[in-house]
């Protein structure tokens, strides 16, 4: 005779080995779409898009560091979860970058993998066991509502795009991938056993970033950021710190470039340059928002140019790292020296905008003394000799071009700009 | 409760006294000594000086930003550490550079 069994409530659908399992996949594609976008960054070319990204870096930063934490609560080892990924999967998610514009980045990160990641999301949820598997559930339902917003807020800048009529056929030979490697949501069967036919469009050249960060095409031509002479009054302080601030999106797009140039660091690393991107970004948007409210348009009444990165890119993306990181060393002392100044002046739009740099800055002091230090082997004397050295290069370099560019037509609509807010003219 | 006296060998120096179990750092603010800070958690080492004389204990020194070796030299992160003595503090010299490290390459 058989024995009973009383089966109770719902039958068992997921073991904690299928669902790390599953979790672990979800946690690979939000890292690796992140430093797609990491690495691309400083490739973007669209003002609108350049701005948007380092957010979802973050956003993406952080459901892999949640993924992440629930794998290692799974009885899954710490050193196997960032490692032991499938070959095709890993292919698949490493062909993104090979896109050609802004148009193909949007389609091969959003309009297919966020979009499929959207879907495995919703797809765990469902199968989920919402007590044995609460803390994963937690989590996760708001994964959903995020990538969501992502998608809308990225189509949206998609539509100007002028490159977005020719960008299917990479969005299709992606899908094609995509569909070829099984999704997202399901194990991967081993690479031997499929015959991968894949469209030639995706057998493109490794991708190589500019030396030169991209600028939107409907800028004005610069050569560097900064007005070339001191200011003369407070509201030129107000200007020219205005100008700094938009300008700092080469700060974003360093720790965008070093999170996918490097691919062996300890995961700590991808999570701190994530937020240092965003924050990089805030700070540029601060300033565009304060002198959009003062009537100027960037790239149009001053320049949005990438000096900082230009002066050292040659030498690789630690040199671009470590001049990030020098420049921030005398940040606390300088931002708290402006917040104090712009309140006293009667500016709290400016000071508050300084007073959360300034604090910004002292989380990114830490990131960038520890990673800097970590690629140099924990040699700090080496650090601080390579700081000094790489803003000797700065220094050289922007004195050489402040002698070949005499900032026009920039400084004459400053100006001018400034005429009018003195004459009371500005609405 | 002790308090001590601080000599901070900046531009210009200037002397204060801090109690004890008062981070140098708060001592100085309190006093209203423009000095360069940050994080004031010990981890982003704008604060960091050279102890040239007295005791100065970096509290919490594990999870600071601050090495062994660091510590061993007499340097300190005043936001995280309190006097147990009169002190002197000064900043930490330049470094004649020693660099002689090849660069990582960007496009290699």
């Amino acid at each position: 005779m058989s024995e009973t069994v009383i089966v109770m409530g719902e039958p068992g659908k997921r073991t904690v080995e299928e669902a790390s399992q599953w979790l672990k996949r979800l946690y690979w594609v939000e890292r690796e779409t992140m430093r797609t976008l990491g690495g691309y960054l400083v490739s973007v070319s669209n003002w609108e898009l350049k701005k948007k990204i380092p957010r979802h870096m973050w956003q993406d930063s952080l459901r892999a560091d949640a993924l992440r934490t629930r794998i290692l609560e799974m009885r899954y080892p710490r050193r196997d979860v960032d490692q032991g990924h499938h070959p095709l999967l890993k292919s698949y998610l490493s062909s993104l970058i090979k896109c050609r514009n802004d148009a193909e980045l949007v389609s091969g990160v959003y309009f297919v993998t966020k979009k499929a990641l959207y879907e495995a999301y919703e797809a765990y949820l469902q199968g989920a066991d919402p007590l044995d598997d609460a803390p994963t559930v937690a989590f996760m339902k708001h994964f959903g509502p995020q990538l969501k917003e992502q998608l809308e807020e990225i189509a949206e800048i998609y539509g100007s795009l002028p490159e977005k009529s020719a960008s299917g056929e990479w969005q299709s030979a992606l899908e094609q991938y995509m569909n070829a490697i099984g999704g997202l949501m399901e194990a991967t069967a081993p690479v031997e056993e499929r015959e991968l036919l894949l469209p030639s469009v995706l057998m493109r050249d490794d991708y190589t970033p500019p030396l030169v960060p991209a600028r939107d095409p409907r800028f004005e031509k610069a050569h560097y950021h900064m007005p070339p002479r001191s200011y003369t009054k407070f509201i030129e302080h107000q200007v020219w710190q205005g100008i700094n601030h938009v300008n700092e999106i080469w700060a974003s797009e360093v720790p965008g470039l070093a999170m996918w140039r490097w691919n062996d660091m300890p995961w700590e690393f991808y999570l701190d340059s994530a937020r240092w991107a965003y924050d990089e970004a805030r700070h540029c948007m601060m300033g565009e928002e304060r002198l959009k409210a003062w009537g100027f348009e960037a790239g149009v009444d001053y320049p949005v140019f990438g000096d900082h990165y230009a002066s050292v890119s040659e030498q690789g993306e630690l040199a671009l790292l470590v001049l990030l990181h020098a420049f921030e060393t005398g940040g606390p002392k300088w931002k708290s020296g402006l917040k104090q100044h712009f309140e006293a002046k009667g500016d709290t739009a400016s000071s508050q905008d300084f007073d959360y740099d300034w604090a910004d800055e002292s989380i990114h002091l830490h990131y960038g003394h520890k990673w800097t230090l970590h690629r140099l082997g924990g040699d700090a004397d080496d650090l601080e000799d390579y700081k000094a050295q790489l803003m000797e290069c700065w220094n050289r370099w922007i004195e050489a071009a402040n002698k070949r560019w005499d900032y026009e037509p920039f400084m004459g609509r400053i100006e001018h700009k400034i005429a009018e807010l003195e004459a009371g003219r500005h609405e | 409760m002790n308090d001590y006296e601080i000599r901070l060998q900046l531009e210009p120096v200037r002397s204060f006294r801090a109690a004890a179990g008062e981070t140098i750092l708060d001592a100085a603010i309190r006093h209203g000594i423009d000095i360069a800070y940050s994080c004031r958690n010990g981890t982003c080492r704008t604060c960091i000086v050279q102890v040239i004389a007295g005791e100065v204990a970096q509290e919490e020194a594990e999870s600071c930003m601050i090495s062994a070796q660091e510590l061993e030299m007499g340097r300190r992160l005043i936001c995280m550490s309190t006097p147990r003595s009169d002190a002197v503090l000064a900043k930490i010299p330049p470094r004649q550079s020693k660099r002689t490290k090849p660069d990582e390459s960007i496009g290699g």
